[in-house]
């Protein structure tokens, strides 16, 4: 028998709450372990998502950690019926767009912004294989309709479903916005293949 | 030919790789591109963006120890102290809630559930010192409280009394929900038994609830909460999940245990 995602205990309401849901409810009540292992279980994925939409390991770190005060601060807004993981992610989302904007704000014109980017991704880049960082090179490039979605969806493995809650957006939306930026992703790669194959 | 043009197969395609691709339309898929030189060309650069996108993402990898340094400097990290005009307004909202409150209370009866979504918090949460055993929630002799939450941190055994004379152990991992002859667990082990006890038990969990009226049983939920184990010592208990039942007699052990749903191991 597998454990179901939620489940109902009797004669306590008839309410449904997944494991995360309840270790987010212990928690916001101050049992300190409880958000430590909200924190084991969710820190890689929510890393990894910020790498992807930042592209520096340095400010990957402090913006997942961010992401954790903004999350710790916000459980009593927390609402158990949701999944955590995708509402841990839409934190994430938000952290790392303020910190884009923040950075667009220091440059003057988006092409330097474009060359902060190279700048800082120099130093900061995780150890990839030549096509992982290609991939992420190709992401970190295009706009953000196309990356955050993307992001999303490959970090964690998150259906389409749950990419939509995250972004507020309709499945049919969510879905135009995975394909055309997959599409992109591949015209870019492609280009870069047949560009490196001719030198 | 499978009736399908190369528009529908690129869409097609893309659905594939939301994995939100239904068996029928994957076979007619294939079968196109099987047929199709540019289909199944633009299928591989598809598969290859993906693969490579995977692998870079998981070469991604936090240091060691930035999950202990972020929830040590998230829980330690300084509140800021909000201004007069916020902790006046603050107080006048608790002024009027607590008298709408009251005034809800007197008109009739009102129940609340610790599940309630968007709903009043009522679950209580105790945090087990080291060592605490034969009490309740860390509390010797204090009466079980309905909805209260255990939440154990160390290798010891807590004793739970409950008003009709049940009497359950939960070790020290178990993080469990207590109720009126009744325990949610979510994880470790509990263990009951009704020996002289008028009464019916149940020890709900995600592998559904296990209940008896006589018997002794124990349920075992490991750390990760992926895998169940129960094992009867008296008399027979009840598995229901789901509307199905499955009786499981004494000396009878059943390995719940299967692979973990994402919900739990995320």
């Amino acid at each position: 028998m597998a454990p179901r995602k939620g489940w109902r205990l009797p004669g306590f309401g008839g309410g449904v709450a997944s494991y995360d849901a309840l270790l987010a409810v212990f928690a916001r009540e101050g049992a300190r372990d409880a958000f430590e292992e909200l924190v084991r279980r969710h820190h890689a994925a929510i890393y990894r998502l910020t790498v992807a939409l930042l592209r520096d390991t340095a400010e990957a770190e402090d913006a997942t950690q961010e992401t954790f005060l903004r999350a710790y601060r916000s459980l009593g807004r927390y609402d158990i019926g949701r999944t955590f993981g995708p509402w841990l992610r839409g934190v994430a989302v938000k952290v790392c767009r303020q910190r884009q904007r923040q950075l667009r704000r220091r440059e003057k014109h988006i092409s330097e912004l474009a060359q902060a980017y190279g700048e800082a991704t120099d130093g900061g880049v995780p150890e990839v294989s030549q096509a992982g960082r290609a991939a992420l090179d190709g992401l970190a490039r295009l706009p953000d309709t196309y990356r955050i979605p993307l992001a999303l969806f490959y970090v964690g493995q998150a259906s389409v479903k749950e990419v939509a809650q995250v972004l507020g957006l309709s499945l049919g939306a969510t879905r135009v916005r995975l394909h055309r930026g997959r599409e992109k992703l591949r015209q870019m790669l492609s280009t870069e293949a047949d560009g490196s194959g001719d030198q | 030919m499978t009736g399908m043009d190369c528009k529908q197969a690129r869409h097609l395609l893309h659905l594939r790789f939301d994995r939100d691709l239904s068996q029928e339309h994957s076979a007619r898929l294939d079968e196109h591109i099987a047929g199709c030189g540019q289909c199944a060309r633009l299928s591989a650069e598809l598969q290859a963006v993906e693969q490579q996108l995977r692998a870079g993402l998981l070469a991604a990898s936090p240091r060691p120890g930035l999950d202990r340094h972020i929830a040590g400097s998230v829980i330690d990290a300084p509140v800021k102290r909000p201004s007069w005009v916020t902790v006046t307004a603050i107080g006048a909202i608790t002024v009027i809630a607590i008298l709408a409150l009251t005034n809800l209370t007197q008109r009739g009866h009102h129940h609340s559930s610790p599940w309630v979504v968007g709903g009043p918090r009522t679950v209580s949460i105790h945090v087990l010192p080291p060592g605490a055993v034969a009490s309740h929630a860390a509390q010797p002799g204090a009466p079980v409280l309905p909805q209260s939450v255990l939440w154990g941190t160390e290798e010891t055994w807590t004793s739970v009394a409950f008003p009709g004379g049940a009497r359950v152990q939960l070790d020290g991992h178990a993080v469990a929900q207590i109720g009126a002859n009744a325990i949610s667990l979510y994880k470790g082990c509990v263990h009951v038994d009704l020996r002289d006890v008028e009464a019916v038990f149940t020890v709900a969990s995600p592998w559904g609830a296990v209940t008896t009226c006589d018997g002794a049983f124990s349920l075992s939920i490991t750390a990760e909460a992926t895998t169940a184990a129960l094992q009867v010592t008296r008399g027979d208990v009840c598995v229901r999940m789901d509307g199905d039942e499955t009786r499981v007699r004494a000396g009878e052990s059943v390995d719940l245990g299967s692979p973990a749903m994402r919900a739990l191991a995320l």
